[in-house]
């Protein structure tokens, strides 16, 4: 049989907990892959011209976003504005990125609040290995993205409607945690308080 | 089913090939050994099984053809066998532009430094197929034993499952998840603090200490 053509890995449709990291020359993927647990994030290593097809093989979205272009490539604003999708930048931000982006003007800086997002413990949660979120005193694990994305983001936020986290604040119903995604009326953003 | 699982070696020089062959053979896997990409990548989409592991030489300068690229079989093995472990060996190891590429053909890839010799590559081997996990070990290639009670479970996505802990694993077909639905009530029934945790999609991982017997995920409220 024939090879044939074949398509990137990277930009393979992914389930799992995904970072997707777009830079020029995958330093940052490549320093990154060597600090984080990989039994908890996938990272994908994305260039700009396809940082769009890499963000949407993440299903339902990437968990995180980093940058380290000085542009936001065609068609990503989109889908990092429209979704709670972490978003960190290296080095000078470009125009069009959520409010909640954090900014680094170091790697070291960077790759720590990485891995403080992966390991954030808010009210007894903390994220399952691989997808998911390991719940306070309860068995099993619950798949839900904004929940995930809230304890990540702890005590920060996102730049979103508070109606983009009805399902967390749902799950947290639902499994008796006292805590709820809510708008500060300061800064206007939607974090787990 | 009581077969050997299958390891896919893409490797161009012949005797480190043959030497990796033998060892895998030892071990009670069955190699699937390949001096080419391209003729690796022509069986994995002929439909030879899903390998539990793949040992992939980075640089195939010296393959007979050189049609497709260790790269090739990367990204094939990312997006049609993502269920096996993959292990690349390179002597460019220190190079971003070499991990930055192996990354970007396959993002769960493992790195093992070539210029450590191919012994280093072995031993890391078989540290990877005896380390236990909770009560279990993988033995001959073939089952997973249960430690305290010497009970088998012969089925190479048990021995698949085991070799991925912790990560979360994407089984193909329903004959593999009926078995690892087997495999959960089998460590079940053997009162193991490791679980078979469902992810939905067909996906699957073994959990110690963070789930309780038969745990998936909770109503997802809408």
């Amino acid at each position: 049989m024939e090879a044939g053509p074949v398509d990137l890995g990277v930009l393979a449709v992914e389930r799992d907990r995904a970072l997707v990291v777009i830079s020029p020359d995958g330093e940052p993927a490549v320093g990154l892959r060597e600090c984080l647990d990989r039994g908890r994030v996938v990272i994908k290593d994305a260039r700009p011209g396809d940082a769009r097809t890499a963000l949407t093989s993440c299903r339902p979205w990437p968990w995180m976003v980093i940058g380290a272009v000085p542009q936001l490539p065609d068609g990503v604003a989109d889908l990092i504005h429209g979704h709670p999708v972490l978003v960190l930048w290296l080095g000078p931000t470009p125009p069009c990125l959520p409010a909640h982006t954090g900014s680094f003007a170091r790697f070291s800086a960077l790759a720590a609040a990485t891995g403080q997002a992966l390991e954030q413990e808010v009210g007894g949660m903390r994220l399952a290995p691989g997808a998911g979120v390991l719940l306070p005193g309860m068995p099993g694990w619950s798949r839900n993205p904004q929940l995930e994305a809230l304890i990540s983001a702890h005590p920060g936020g996102f730049d979103l409607p508070l109606e983009s986290f009805r399902s967390a604040g749902r799950a947290l119903r639902a499994h008796g945690v006292a805590l709820r995604p809510r708008r500060d009326s300061a800064t206007g953003m939607v974090s787990l308080r | 089913m009581k077969a050997n699982a299958e390891v896919l070696l893409l490797e161009d020089d012949a005797e480190t090939l043959e030497q990796l062959r033998g060892h895998f053979a030892a071990k009670g896997f069955h190699p699937m050994a390949f001096r080419s990409a391209g003729r690796a990548i022509g069986a994995l989409r002929g439909g030879a099984p899903a390998p539990v592991v793949a040992i992939v030489d980075w640089d195939l300068s010296m393959a007979p053809d050189q049609a497709s690229s260790s790269s090739d079989a990367l990204c094939v093995l990312a997006r049609d066998l993502p269920e096996c472990l993959v292990i690349v060996y390179t002597a460019n190891v220190d190079s971003f532009r070499v991990r930055s590429e192996i990354q970007r053909a396959h993002p769960r890839a493992w790195l093992h430094d070539k210029r450590e010799g191919d012994g280093s590559l072995m031993d890391r081997l078989d540290r990877m197929l005896d380390h236990p996990v909770a009560d279990l070990r993988i033995q001959d290639g073939t089952m997973v034993v249960h430690i305290p009670s010497r009970d088998q479970y012969h089925h190479r996505e048990a021995v698949r499952l085991v070799l991925r802990h912790p990560e979360i694993v994407t089984f193909h077909s329903e004959t593999a998840t009926r078995a690892i639905r087997r495999f959960g009530d089998w460590l079940a029934r053997h009162g193991s603090p490791a679980k078979v945790v469902s992810h939905g999609n067909r996906r699957y991982r073994l959990a110690v200490g963070d789930a309780q017997p038969g745990a998936g995920p909770h109503a997802a409220p809408r």
